[in-house]
């Protein structure tokens, strides 16, 4: 068993509404709601679901740019959410997050080799005079020229900007580095491009990663475990292999599904949802899916679910639906 | 594409051109297609092949770009002759678009139904009751639930799906001819992906439409298209069947792209990308061959110094290269 590196636990994230002449909150956004996962070392685990379903939001927290409302989050064995400032920022280190704009996360004004080196000097990694040396080294591994440091980024393409925002967060040579839907804004050769990049990285830094996406395909063929979130809950929890070969929540069915197949003659029985993803200010009783889903029942309007294993399949495949092993033992006469 | 009867669009030697001061860019360039009643046309292609350049042309929207030479016939009428003002009767009424971008392509202080309602007083003679009902009537048939709260609402109270919904409502409002849809689901989750391509293959039927489709993603080409033009630096490269071009590619480029793909290989675990290398080269970089010559794996003398034509072979299958050749 591989070290334990990220470690959430019983998370939640509430952003409150205000409203009134005295500001009071009179409700909360309910963003993340009681999520727990842990992420080993050199594994690469990602997280997918629709937007607005909280995934963004999980990133964030662990970093601590957002606070927590509940929950702990441990790095390492240390727990992010009791450390100072000054403790934080050390520890930010070995974090680093690639976002989802490359365009709007690189500062204009800044020739690349500055915004390399500011991100280096803050946390002195390296020695000022071995600086230029470091930055073309960073930008080598990522695939650019070393000339291309005196440029801005409006004078790079939006696949070469994303390579950059990569090279900035391997500068601080962090150990887990969290990708918010960083692909999701190129086209498809550029996308392989990329994930090509992010792999071969992880096996020259021996990097983990937690791969944020809504694209199940990219999600695929990058992680070593999947975590399938719904209205602010892990709806299940696989290896990827399992997920995508035997899904059990009919939500991850649906997914799946939606994904057009590339190729005409392909069948395709699809179990298209209906209506919209549940606003998670109020989200419905029981099962958070059970309004959406063909299999609901009385139970699922009541009882919430627990992500548990199941007796047939692998034992780290959790799901929570009250009937995920009779929809996946009857896969075939459903979809 | 050839088809008995005369087709419902087609263009013939399409150019469409930037120019700067001094210099000429090409981004359509020597494009010909043509659309039968009722059926689909997609065209793949990376981001600056001419795609998006190509569907406004249709529309006489290229501006800044300046069409250069061609002819699109709608109907058998050249739109490229008519005046600005004959276009504005078929814009939205014969042939209407779905933009890329939804949303940023609704106005942000007009009402849904405010915008609804101008498309219809433009085009057709009706009341305010007719023109109410026929907007509840087109939501409904888009999916969006409670039309009579949605008309009312801005479109910053709706969420991206319900805003593409809108916006194909918009584009189908008086039962246009042909739709144009410019990536019409990138911006979308899978999910609601799948219900608005599920609704275009279900209103065309219904209202016997014809559909372009522009998209990068093969896997909507494939489901939603009867023929599929691959474009590379503003040249269609390949034009073929669907089944034809998934089951046997002609093109260095398309075959390039297809095994690009990361969906390729679904059942094994260690999936082939074989990324493209860089951007494609302009033509007044290339000079006078093949826009594709510098990185084809296959390129031959020619190929750098002359453009190949479009051939056909008798399967109706258009390539655009010296030396394709069905073994490959």
């Amino acid at each position: 068993m591989r070290k334990e590196i990220l470690k959430v636990d019983h998370l939640k994230k509430y952003f409150p509404i205000k409203s009134g002449i005295w500001n009071r909150t009179v409700t909360n956004i309910k963003a993340v709601d009681n999520i727990s996962f842990t992420v080993h070392e050199g594994e690469t685990v990602g997280i997918v679901g629709e937007s607005g379903c909280g995934k963004s939001t999980v990133a964030r927290t662990i970093l601590q740019l957002e606070q927590p409302t509940a929950g702990n989050i441990y790095f390492e064995g240390k727990n992010l959410c009791l450390l100072r400032k000054k403790e934080l920022r050390r520890k930010r280190k070995e974090m680093q997050m690639i976002f989802q704009h490359p365009h709007s996360s690189l500062n204009p004004r800044q020739r690349l080799k500055d915004i390399l080196y500011e991100a280096m000097s803050i946390q002195k990694v390296v020695p000022k005079a071995r600086k230029n040396e470091q930055v073309h080294a960073l930008l080598q591994k990522v695939g650019l020229q070393p000339h291309q440091q005196e440029r801005y980024p409006h004078e790079l393409s939006g696949g070469e900007k994303q390579r950059v925002a990569i090279a900035r967060a391997l500068a601080v040579q962090p150990k887990l580095i969290i990708c918010d839907e960083i692909v999701s804004s190129l086209d498809i050769s550029r996308q392989a491009q990329i994930l090509h990049l992010l792999k071969k990285l992880q096996q020259d830094f021996n990097l983990t990663y937690l791969f944020i996406s809504h694209d199940l395909e990219v999600v695929r063929y990058i992680s070593d475990r999947v975590i399938v979130m719904y209205v602010g809950q892990i709806v299940e929890m696989a290896t990827t292999q399992s997920l995508f070969e035997s899904p059990m929540h009919p939500y991850t069915h649906a997914l799946l599904s939606a994904i057009p197949t590339p190729h005409p003659k392909a069948k395709r029985k699809r179990l298209l949802l209906k209506g919209e993803v549940p606003s998670p200010v109020e989200p419905p009783s029981g099962c958070r899916f059970h309004p959406r889903c063909p299999f609901a029942t009385e139970t699922c309007k009541k009882v919430a679910p627990t992500l548990q294993g199941t007796k047939d399949v692998e034992q780290n495949h959790l799901v929570a639906c009250h009937y995920g092993e009779d929809i996946a033992r009857n896969r075939s006469s459903f979809f | 594409m050839a088809s008995t009867k005369q087709p419902l669009l087609s263009v013939r030697h399409l150019s469409v051109s930037f120019f700067t001061k001094n210099d000429e860019v090409k981004a359509v360039d020597d494009v010909s297609f043509s659309i039968p009643k009722g059926q689909t046309l997609g065209i793949v292609g990376e981001s600056g092949a001419g795609k998006s350049m190509t569907a406004l042309s249709l529309l006489r929207l290229s501006q800044p770009g300046e069409i250069v030479t061609g002819e699109i016939l709608f109907e058998g009428e050249n739109i490229l002759k008519k005046k600005e003002r004959e276009m504005r009767k078929i814009r939205g009424k014969d042939i209407s678009m779905i933009f890329q971008d939804p949303m940023n392509s609704l106005h942000p202080t007009y009402t849904i139904g405010q915008q609804l309602r101008e498309v219809l007083y433009t085009h057709e003679h009706l009341n305010k009751k007719q023109a109410t009902k026929r907007i509840m009537d087109m939501l409904q048939l888009v999916g969006i639930s409670a039309p009579e709260k949605r008309m009312h609402q801005y479109p910053h109270e709706l969420s991206g799906g319900m805003k593409q919904r809108a916006m194909i409502a918009m584009a189908l409002l008086c039962y246009p001819k042909l739709l144009i849809a410019d990536e019409p689901t990138t911006a979308l989750d899978v999910t609601i992906q799948a219900q608005i391509l599920t609704l275009i293959k279900e209103l065309q039927r219904k209202l016997a439409m014809s559909v372009l489709i522009i998209s990068h993603d093969f896997g909507v080409i494939a489901e939603m298209c009867d023929h599929v033009a691959v474009m590379y630096g503003g040249n269609i490269v390949e034009m073929a069947d669907v089944h034809h071009l998934f089951e046997k590619p002609k093109h260095p480029y398309t075959i390039e792209l297809l095994q690009s793909l990361l969906r390729k290989d679904r059942h094994t675990n260690e999936k082939k990308v074989r990324p493209i290398k860089e951007p494609f080269l302009r033509s007044e970089e290339n000079g006078t061959g093949c826009r594709f010559a510098p990185k084809c794996p296959y390129k031959q003398e020619i190929c750098a110094k002359r453009l190949p034509p479009l051939i056909q072979d008798e399967h109706n299958h258009y390539t655009r290269c010296w030396i394709a050749s069905d073994d490959r």
